[in-house]
């Protein structure tokens, strides 16, 4: 290719303005000088979030994505119930809790005849077979293994059960029940029920629920627990959010009884840990998952091995998927469960806060001849020193807003950087129709997109022309100082007379909207390029339409861009 | 948006690469790779780089989010430069940018205000006085090339070739403020 060609091409490019597919044949240097010089002729990247994030490998951002990968449902915090909070919320409801039963609401002497915290639970078997978390369980030793869990489970079950049947024959637990225990778990699924073929022949453990109707007392054998209402034992305790490693993590507390510690699986298979001390005796405590989701309960100190027995987690609460889908059923609510268990007199929440009302039509009247000004100064000032006097201009404004008890609208200068015009307020200046007040989610979203990005500085601002012909027009108001910068909306400078149009119709905003409009759209016909110039025409049209109520042009102007 | 990303929340990410993501790949990417897939695969692994090590930055210190952006994208930018032998003379380039910007910098430069533009009206003021202005009224004025051509006295035909090598010498010529 010639050079002529080269230039022919060159020049294509850059008469076809944004969005013009790049000329492949042209020299790295000569599109390098295009970019520099104006970074509004740059194609757009064709890269998505989600091309970034997938190529992620560490960080907060790799472990959401290693938990989306291992098929189990992430963790999610919405799932996790601030139990203070919540209880501070529904003072009247704490019988509530953990009940999913006909218990009345409320009838806290009924709940606390009904001490049982333990729970036995089937589960399901688990989902997903291939994680690196169940792998690690498959190499796990012996007495680490489901089957030796389950075998002490059993043991720990009989002594919690068999005094009260008055068949306690020691604290050993009988051998032979223990070794079908384990042939029982051993040839079960890793994630079948550890409910009855656990058990000793002869002992029983009854599910444990809050309820009057259902349970028993729950006996460690250490200590006898003292009956008290299993929403306490829950709201007592604040509920961990910590994502655990595998195993259990049990509830430790104040108190002197010894509660029920958590529950925690890996890949289906269950590791229960006796917890430590709960103040009301009844087990709330955590269950931690390695890919396994199941989290509550207060889950700040690991059981000590000793501890360890196999009782069956209390009040688990599913965390992430829903119980159902991982066959387990539990009498631990989730929240939602939980809430919509509520009266709803108490499931009403805290009335929302009170929303600030939008300043009258009659004061946006007033302040809009002073808005309108702030925003020409505030753009002259960024001009004038583009970089370092941005932010004193912005404080002008501020502070001259607040002498004035009002918040300013402040008009990005195409001076500032791309993200700060980014983030700059949604604000249509008000008056009219259409307000900032009546600026909904979606107007002020177009809005946003349409503020002005950067690319080219205003290389033209320290031309004299344009110096002489600004400083003129500030000296001046309204729709003279209007007339002063339309003599620059015929410079053959397209950024120029841009620029000039979008001050001229500021100027004329208060006095002749109509004008103003029409200023606007002659300056947008000057050139389609993406520069910061257009951008404020573009942003400044839809505030013309939204202030005379045309809300759909309005719209269609900001996202027109 | 920060602790958002510390947190690991996908709407803060989408928020970082909605502010910076369109900028960073105009303004220092593309300028310094013209080559819009290997530019695209830059900002990729900018935005990668930055989510993976997003607790190293300090909100505290003296310098932007945006400047720390801009820094890992311009040393992968050297990355690619250091592994393309053929075009030396840009990694000169992108390495000194890097010196200038690197660990001894103790105040984040005026990117795109006066240091920038004072650096573009060096490089114009060492080219070929022709050269300058025609990259001044067609980029910087915004002039169409028949108002460009006029003004310089020659044919639209011509212009486009000064345009065009205007724009190769301007490339030599300009290097990043110090």
């Amino acid at each position: 290719m010639t050079e002529q060609e080269k230039a022919a091409r060159f020049a294509a490019w850059l008469d076809a303005g944004e969005g013009a597919p790049l000329p492949e044949e042209l020299d790295e240097d000569v599109l390098a000088t295009a970019f520099l010089l104006r970074p509004d002729m740059a194609p757009a990247p064709r890269v998505s979030l989600d091309d970034i994030l997938a190529g992620v490998q560490e960080g907060p951002f790799a472990c959401e994505r290693a938990t989306a990968e291992d098929g189990d449902a992430p963790v999610a915090e919405a799932s996790v119930v601030d139990l203070g909070a919540w209880r501070a919320a529904h003072p009247t409801s704490r019988s509530t809790w953990n009940t999913t039963d006909e218990t009345p609401s409320g009838d806290a002497e009924a709940v606390t005849e009904t001490t049982p915290a333990a729970e036995i639970v089937p589960f399901a078997p688990a989902q997903g077979t291939d994680s690196p978390a169940r792998e690690a369980t498959r190499r796990r030793p012996w007495w680490a293994s489901a089957g030796f869990g389950i075998a002490l489970a059993a043991a720990a079950a009989g002594a919690l059960v068999l005094p009260q049947v008055g068949t306690l024959r020691g604290p050993t637990p009988d051998p032979v029940a223990q070794e079908a225990a384990r042939r029982a778990a051993n040839e079960a699924p890793a994630s079948a029920p550890i409910v009855a073929e656990a058990m000793p022949p002869g002992a029983s453990v009854t599910p444990a629920t809050s309820s009057p109707q259902a349970g028993s007392p729950v006996d460690d054998g250490v200590a006898a627990p003292k009956a008290a209402p299993v929403a306490d034992a829950v709201a007592e305790s604040e509920v961990s959010t910590g994502l655990l490693g595998g195993g259990g993590a049990s509830g430790s507390t104040p108190g002197g009884l010894r509660g029920l510690g958590g529950l925690g699986t890996k890949g289906g298979e269950r590791e229960v840990a006796r917890g430590a001390d709960l103040p009301s005796g009844y087990g709330s405590g955590a269950s931690g998952t390695a890919g396994g989701a199941w989290r509550t309960g207060p889950g700040s100190t690991p059981a000590p091995e000793a501890n360890r027995a196999p009782v069956p987690a209390v009040g688990a609460t599913p965390v992430g998927a829903p119980a159902e889908e991982r066959g387990f059923r539990s009498e631990g609510a989730t929240l939602p469960e939980m809430e919509s268990a509520v009266p709803d007199d108490l499931a009403a929440g805290p009335a929302p806060a009170p929303v600030a009302a939008p300043p009258s039509a009659a004061a946006q009247m007033a302040d809009r001849g002073d808005a309108m000004l702030d925003e020409v100064s505030v753009a002259e000032a960024l001009e004038a020193k583009p970089a370092k006097a941005s932010k004193d201009a912005e404080k002008k404004a501020e502070a001259s807003a607040r002498a004035k008890g009002r918040t300013a609208t402040v008009t990005r200068s195409p001076a500032q950087d791309a993200p700060l015009a980014a983030t700059a307020p949604a604000t249509v200046a008000s008056g009219g129709p259409g307000s900032a007040a009546d600026l909904d989610e979606s107007a002020a979203r177009a809005r946003r997109a349409a503020l002005p990005k950067a690319y080219a500085a205003s290389w033209w601002a320290s031309t004299p022309d344009v110096a002489v012909v600004f400083g003129r027009a500030a000296a001046l108001s309204g729709t003279a100082r209007a007339e002063v910068y339309l003599e620059l909306a015929s410079d053959p400078r397209i950024t120029v007379a841009q620029d000039a149009a979008w001050r001229a119709a500021n100027a004329l905003r208060a006095v002749d909207r109509a004008r103003a409009l029409r200023v606007v759209e002659n300056g947008l016909a000057r050139g389609g390029a993406d520069t910061p110039f257009r951008a404020n025409l573009v942003v400044l049209k839809g505030d013309l339409l939204w202030e005379a109520g045309r809300r759909d042009e309005a719209r269609a102007a900001w996202t027109a861009r | 948006m920060l602790e958002g990303l510390r947190r690991g929340e996908r709407d803060a990410a989408a928020t970082l690469y909605a502010w910076y993501g369109d900028c960073l790949f105009r303004e220092i990417i593309l300028p310094r790779l013209p080559r819009r897939e290997a530019a695209e695969d830059v900002l990729r692994d900018t935005f990668r780089i930055v989510l993976e090590r997003i607790h190293q930055f300090s909100p505290d210190s003296d310098r932007s989010i945006y400047f720390w952006m801009r820094t890992i994208a311009i040393h992968r930018i050297l990355d690619v430069h250091r592994a393309d032998q053929r075009r030396r003379r840009l990694e000169d380039a992108v390495e000194a940018e890097a010196r200038v910007h690197g660990e001894g910098a103790t105040e984040e430069p005026d990117l795109d205000g006066e240091a920038r533009r004072a650096s573009i009206e060096q490089a114009l003021g060492q080219i070929n006085p022709r050269y300058a202005e025609a990259l001044r009224l067609r980029l910087l004025h915004d002039l169409p090339r028949e108002a460009c051509a006029e003004r310089m006295g020659v044919t639209v035909g011509n212009f486009d070739v000064i345009l065009h090598r205007a724009s190769a010498a301007f490339r030599t010529a300009w290097k990043e403020p110090a």
